[in-house]
């Protein structure tokens, strides 16, 4: 039997769905119905024997559950976005433990606009989320946003950066790689001697910047930040918590000043972006520091909500092969909590492991023991490697405090009370450290997506939280 | 499609349609909803039809004992199934001016006569051999032939035979084909579907003669030599569909160690 041709046009052009085999009748009466319901604007229907030259032809099973129902939701995104906007039907990339770029970036249009919204009214942010968020992917494409607005956007990666001169001396390096700013930079002192040519390997580029920056670091910093003010260029400082958090226990003086310069160069006019969590702005008020920080505007990142995880799900599952079904989402959803899109490509990847094995048809249960035997098995100790304590930068006598107080939470779904973190840390830290449980705590509200409700922390997080109450040694450390 | 001048009457028949579909856009708009809801009843009967002659198709061979074509179904390549929306505009005004009515009709008295046509959904079995017109009548009506569609879709009138009956033979036109119209159930009601059986001379005539059908359905003359000639040639391939068919049978039979 060969497909029948069922399209939808609008203004030119067709969306075409091919009629692969099966019982046809109930299909084109539910994908009609659909197509209604989209209320399209001067929408044709026709069965074709051909499809016409501005057509864009789908498969039928692309908008098929398991179970050989009309998956809607996804059929009327694709009919809508073509017939009325042109956009064609974007197939996400499945990306396990990755950033995503552009069209891939799935959700966060709110995010998004406050961000650039902020932004553009000369506003600096702070934008709070735990690791693994999204804050990467989600600069990214306020990057690309602004870039199509005409504003440079400087992107440095600070996460290394151990005293004030590291932090501008990567700055100042990727500053003078935006072709756009590059002429103006040329002028200031810090790029006395010229840029680094390419064929310069970037340690020594950055050292070279960095002897610049030393000589006088005040007002190399101003003239850096000054100049990318006059240019409306954005500093977008990804990873920014890590080197505060390294400087701040250790040379608490340059946190201050980075601080302090950050928040000179922000009255000056400066446009920038802290990416950290809302644990980090607590850390900075128990450093006194509260002042440095109360400018800026915050933008929260929080999971998705429940609808467009679900929705996600399904598009990396029909990406990967495997046509979704009520129960096997229903699965996904239940394995993942409140979704992160991190642990979402993970669990995916998870089931497409499954599926490369062989398996076909996917019930719960398979999500369930690819769930527990992959995501929180060996196989997914990759997607977990962020949340050891070892890849956090607490001091040695601190961290067994912290680790107490993770295990305590990680007991119940309900998380435990201060009181009780407070003494499960004493416990285990030398009685000269039990005061810095909150600063402790803090920390790892934005290590292990921790969050405060009813007086209770809980780990928001059901993956992270599964994980950790497994009370595997490597996560502690060992 | 005819173009209608302000007070809504079609230029050329002076037949004056309801005022919500005098509009190009919106008679199109308004035809496609109707044909969206029928859509599916159409497509159900054509799955059943094809695939209950995918069987068929498969005993005929096997009793034959040779591999070749036995029919086709047309729109199992997506060839729309349903008239279009100038077909459809072009019946009903054909058929308002039949009806000389001095009013308007309503909107719903144009939608029940659209969803009454007898060929709103429409396809064509076309077979190798006339003898395979045989078999997919029997297949699909049974034998003998039963005023039911695969003993489901009720038959509307009667199951016409243009190729033998004389009472339907028409001495001024080629059409040769067996052919009824089903009905189905619809979101909008009972519609039907017609089914034309035939051979692949018989649809190469019907094919190559469209235009010509299409000019005398608008009521214009052809002179007499040509329509004499014209049918003579379609009674012509009745005579080749004939001798083909049993050229054929005498061939299965040496093959199958018959008498030579």
């Amino acid at each position: 039997m060969k497909p029948l041709l069922l399209g939808y046009g609008a203004g030119g052009r067709w969306f075409v769905i091919r009629l692969d085999g099966g019982p046809r009748g109930p299909f084109v009466e539910r994908l009609n119905g659909i197509a209604r319901q989209a209320g399209i604007v001067g929408l044709s229907v026709d069965l074709l024997a051909e499809p016409p030259t501005e057509a864009l032809v789908q498969r039928l099973a692309d908008y098929l559950y398991s179970d050989n129902t009309v998956n809607e939701g996804r059929l009327t995104r694709h009919l809508t976005g073509f017939l009325a906007r042109s956009e064609i039907p974007h197939r996400y990339d499945l990306r396990p433990g990755a950033p995503v770029e552009g069209r891939d970036l799935f959700g966060r249009e709110d995010e998004r606009e406050h961000l650039r919204g902020h932004l553009e009214a000369g506003r600096s942010v702070h934008l709070r989320a735990p690791r693994r968020y999204g804050k990467t992917t989600l600069l990214g494409a306020v990057r690309e946003d602004l870039r199509g607005r005409g504003r440079a956007c400087v992107v440095p990666d600070v996460s290394a950066a151990r005293s004030v001169v590291d932090f501008l001396a990567e700055v100042a390096i990727e500053a003078t790689r935006v072709e756009t700013l590059r002429d103006a930079l040329a002028a200031l002192p810090l790029a006395r001697g010229g840029f680094a040519s390419p064929d310069i390997s970037p340690s020594a580029s950055k050292k070279a910047f960095a002897e610049r920056i030393a000589g006088d670091v005040s007002r190399m910093a101003r003239d850096l930040f000054g100049a990318l003010a006059s240019l409306r260029a954005v500093l977008l400082l990804d990873e920014c918590s890590t080197a505060l958090r390294f400087m701040l226990p250790r040379k608490r003086d340059e946190a201050r000043m980075l601080c302090e310069m950050l928040s000179d160069a922000r009255r000056s006019g400066a446009a920038m972006v802290l990416a950290g969590s809302s644990g980090l702005t607590k850390y900075v008020e128990f450093h006194g520091m509260t002042d440095l920080v109360r400018d800026l505007a915050t933008v929260d990142l929080a999971p998705l909500p429940a609808a467009q995880g679900r929705v996600l799900l399904e598009e990396l599952l029909y990406e990967t092969g495997i046509r979704p079904g009520g129960e096997v989402l229903d699965a996904c959803e239940r394995c993942l909590g409140e979704p992160v899109p991190y642990f979402a490509h993970a669990l995916v990847a998870a089931l497409r492991a499954e599926f490369d094995r062989g398996t076909t048809e996917f019930t719960a249960e398979i999500v369930q023991v690819a769930y527990e035997t992959r995501l929180l098995g060996a196989w997914g100790n990759t997607f977990f490697r962020v949340y050891r304590i070892n890849e956090q930068d607490y001091p040695d006598q601190v961290r067994p405090g912290v680790e107490a107080m993770l295990n305590v939470i990680a007991k119940t779904k309900a998380g435990a009370e201060v009181e009780e973190l407070r003494r499960a840390f004493a416990k285990h830290v030398p009685p000269a450290l039990e005061g810095s449980h909150e600063a402790a705590l803090a920390c790892a509200q934005e290590d292990f997506d921790l969050v405060q409700t009813d007086g209770r922390y809980r780990m928001r997080c059901k993956v992270i939280c599964d994980r950790w109450a497994m009370g595997e040694p490597w996560l502690a450390g060992e | 499609m005819n173009e209608t001048n302000d007070r809504g009457f079609d230029l050329e028949t002076k037949v004056m349609l309801p005022p919500e579909i005098r509009g190009d856009p919106e008679f199109r708009s308004w035809v496609e909803q109707l044909r969206m809801s029928v859509m599916s009843a159409v497509v159900q009967v054509h799955d059943d039809v094809m695939a209950a002659l995918d069987d068929a198709g498969r005993k005929v061979l096997a009793a034959e004992g040779r591999k070749r074509d036995v029919w086709f179904v047309t729109g199992e390549d997506g060839q729309s199934l349903l008239k279009s929306v100038a077909a459809i505009r072009s019946k009903i005004v054909r058929e308002l001016a039949a009806a000389r009515t001095e009013a308007p009709p309503t909107l719903d008295e144009v939608r029940r006569m659209v969803l009454a046509f007898h060929d709103l959904g429409r396809f064509r079995v076309v077979c190798t051999h006339a003898s395979d017109v045989q078999a997919a009548i029997r297949e699909l009506l049974g034998e003998p032939p039963r005023n039911r569609l695969l003993g489901k879709y009720p038959i509307a009138g009667e199951v016409k035979d243009y190729v033998h009956d004389l009472r339907l033979r028409k001495p001024k036109s080629g059409h040769r084909a067996w052919q009824f119209a089903a009905a189905v159930e619809s979101n909008d009601g009972p519609v039907f579907v017609e089914v034309q059986l035939m051979t692949l001379l018989q649809n190469a005539w019907d094919r190559r003669n469209h235009p010509v059908y299409e000019w005398t359905r608008e009521g214009k003359d052809l002179p007499d030599r040509w329509i004499i000639s014209d049918v003579a040639l379609a009674e012509t391939l009745y005579l080749v569909d004939d001798q083909a068919a049993r050229n054929w049978a005498e061939f299965v039979a040496i093959c199958n160690g018959g008498a030579r």
